[in-house]
């Protein structure tokens, strides 16, 4: 007989709080993301996402509350967590006087990594980022996309057993984009811990296994995508226009239409099950939207439910 | 293609943890080397134009001026005189160069500590690694200033080694003095400016470089008391060329708490400045 392991915790947090001041970064959070998973950390600029990733990576001491990295509390054994982590931070911080290659290797070399293995290393995490061609050009001269694609190399130089993005496909073109999310999830196959935070839901969408969902340094939801919309949007959404002076008035019309309502500036939103009948209900009352779409719910529908506001606002 | 997946063994195997801990300045001093020879030539030109032009102008030509009017200066020619004192001037200007806008650039402009940080590697290793480095400089410039001093005659050849030992423990001590006060400095460096400015460029003035400093009011000389350049600059001539001074090992203490001092507002500062 076979018997059932609990999956490993390799981050585990209880009312982790950070204050700067009077100013609550983040108010007391719990989660916990178990070994191998893709864990995304989604909410609006200023929700408290990148102050809880710096707490992670070790680098920036909690105010309150319980944290444990890979079995270790961060405040005092951060070097050695450290060590075994990659991290990609939201700014590229780059060594803008030296080359490319050079990055790599003096980084590496931070883990303790010997040169033997750095050279090899270097050039494998090259091909990753693309830069074959760029290996001797400085930093400075890179374009942002460039700068991104050797930030998220540079993390991945101590094979980390967690990796830590912040941001990580902004500044990169959609097809960019695409590639490393392929990559990343390659590297989930390899048992490597991705934990990463993004206002792009189509990212927290196709990478992450579970999803918190912060405002205001506050959890406002936990679970999978596919949960989230589930418990908290309905199977569909129709878009409907009608100008922006013509909204308020369609929207009283629309109250009855569907199983919720959004009114937006420019758009109105219609939950329901099925789009498109609702769209014919729509054109029987005698509304006419200057635009119509019918799409599938979607993380900025769980956002928009849960704090009543859109993800870039 | 090289795959960057295909060797993969996780970094619970390939990291030892225990490695950085121990060398981590040291890598944070190779790289800080790393960068700093991209600016190896004119490096290397103020390294050889400093002590040239300075013995040109001011010793041999300012010399003759003072030994004709005056004969010797501490019992010494001009030149022997003023030797030892160059040589500390400049070893303590390069350890500031190496311990004050390299700091805001780390902390604000690239935000490089920031990313070293992300690694093994600590503040306090940060701030080592640094003084490593602005030490190896402080050697490397003080050696070649003193090889030009041997050429001119200004200084023996058996005085080097106790020269540079001193070049040395000068730049240690206000090399750590720079270091915190940097650290200390936010975003667009003003309070650096005014550092160098108000701080640094009168201390060559008042460190009995170019006189005696018994020949000074009072009060220049009290200044002298509070220079490190000062104190450097009596012990070097002691050692250059004999020259009797009853301070001795109130230099030497005043030198050493100097760089205490600053070393415990750097480490501190580092970590926290990283920590928030």
């Amino acid at each position: 007989m076979t018997k059932s392991v609990a999956p490993e915790l390799v981050i585990t947090a209880r009312g982790l709080r950070k204050t700067y001041g009077d100013f609550v970064a983040v108010d007391g959070i719990d989660f916990e993301v178990k070994r191998g998973e893709s864990f995304g950390l989604l909410g609006p600029n200023g929700a408290g996402k990148s102050t809880t990733m710096r707490m992670i990576t070790s680098t920036l001491q909690r105010t309150a509350g319980e944290l444990q990295i890979l079995g270790k509390d961060p405040d005092k054994f951060g070097p050695e967590i450290r060590a075994h982590l990659g991290v990609v931070p939201q700014a590229d911080n780059l060594d803008r006087q030296l080359k490319v290659w050079e990055n790599l290797l003096v980084y590496g070399r931070y883990f303790g990594l010997s040169r033997k293995f750095l050279k090899t290393k270097i050039e494998e995490l090259l091909a990753f980022a693309q830069l074959e061609d760029k290996r001797n050009v400085k930093t400075e001269e890179l374009s942002g996309g460039m700068k991104r694609r050797l930030t998220i190399a540079r993390g991945l130089v101590n094979e980390p057993e967690i990796l830590l993005l912040d941001e990580p496909t902004t500044g990169l073109d959609p097809q960019a984009r695409h590639i490393l999310w392929d990559r990343l999830f390659r590297l989930k196959e390899l048992g490597v811990t991705l934990v990463l935070t993004t206002h792009y839901m189509d990212e927290a969408e196709q990478l992450c296994d579970r999803i918190v969902v912060m405002d205001k340094g506050r959890i406002m939801a936990e679970g999978s995508p596919a949960d989230l919309i589930k418990k908290y949007s309905s199977k569909e959404v129709l878009e409907v226009r009608f100008g922006s002076k013509g909204n308020a008035d369609a929207a009283k019309k629309l109250e009855k239409v569907g199983d919720r309502l959004e009114v937006l500036p420019d758009r109105i939103l219609v939950y329901t099950e099925n789009g498109e009948k609702t769209l014919e209900k729509v054109t029987k009352l005698g509304l006419n939207p200057v635009t119509s779409l019918v799409r599938r719910s979607s993380l900025e529908d769980v956002f928009l439910r849960l704090t009543g506001r859109t993800l870039v606002d | 293609m090289a795959e960057v997946f295909a060797n993969w063994q996780g970094a619970a195997k390939l990291v030892d943890p225990a490695k950085p801990a121990r060398w981590g300045s040291v890598y944070v001093g190779l790289a800080r080397g790393r960068e700093s020879f991209k600016w190896m030539t004119p490096m290397l030109a103020y390294g050889i134009g400093h002590p040239l032009l300075y013995l040109m102008s001011i010793g041999i030509g300012l010399g003759s001026l003072v030994s004709k009017n005056m004969g010797l200066v501490d019992g010494v020619p001009y030149l022997t005189f003023l030797a030892p004192a160059l040589l500390m001037a400049s070893a303590l200007q390069v350890a500031v160069d190496e311990t004050s806008f390299v700091v805001l650039q780390g902390f604000s402009w690239e935000k490089s500590f920031f990313a070293m940080n992300q690694t093994a590697i600590t503040g306090k290793q940060i701030a080592s690694g640094l003084m490593y480095y602005a030490i190896f400089r402080v050697l490397m410039n003080s050696g070649i200033y003193a090889m030009f001093l041997v050429l001119f005659g200004a200084m023996k050849l058996e005085a080097v080694p106790l020269q540079l030992l001193i070049a040395v423990f000068v730049g240690t001590a206000f090399g750590f003095v720079m270091l915190a006060y940097s650290a200390f400095v936010n975003e667009e460096g003003d309070w650096l400016v005014l550092m160098m400015r108000f701080v640094i460029a009168p201390m060559f003035m008042f460190s009995g470089t170019f006189y005696q400093i018994e020949n000074m009011p009072d009060l220049v000389q009290q200044i002298a008391w509070v220079s490190p350049l000062w104190h450097a600059t009596e012990l070097a001539r002691t050692a250059s060329y004999g020259s009797t001074d009853p301070y001795t090992v109130s230099h030497i203490v005043i030198l050493i708490i100097t760089g205490i001092l600053g070393a415990c507002f750097a480490y501190p500062k580092f970590t926290r400045r990283l920590a928030k």
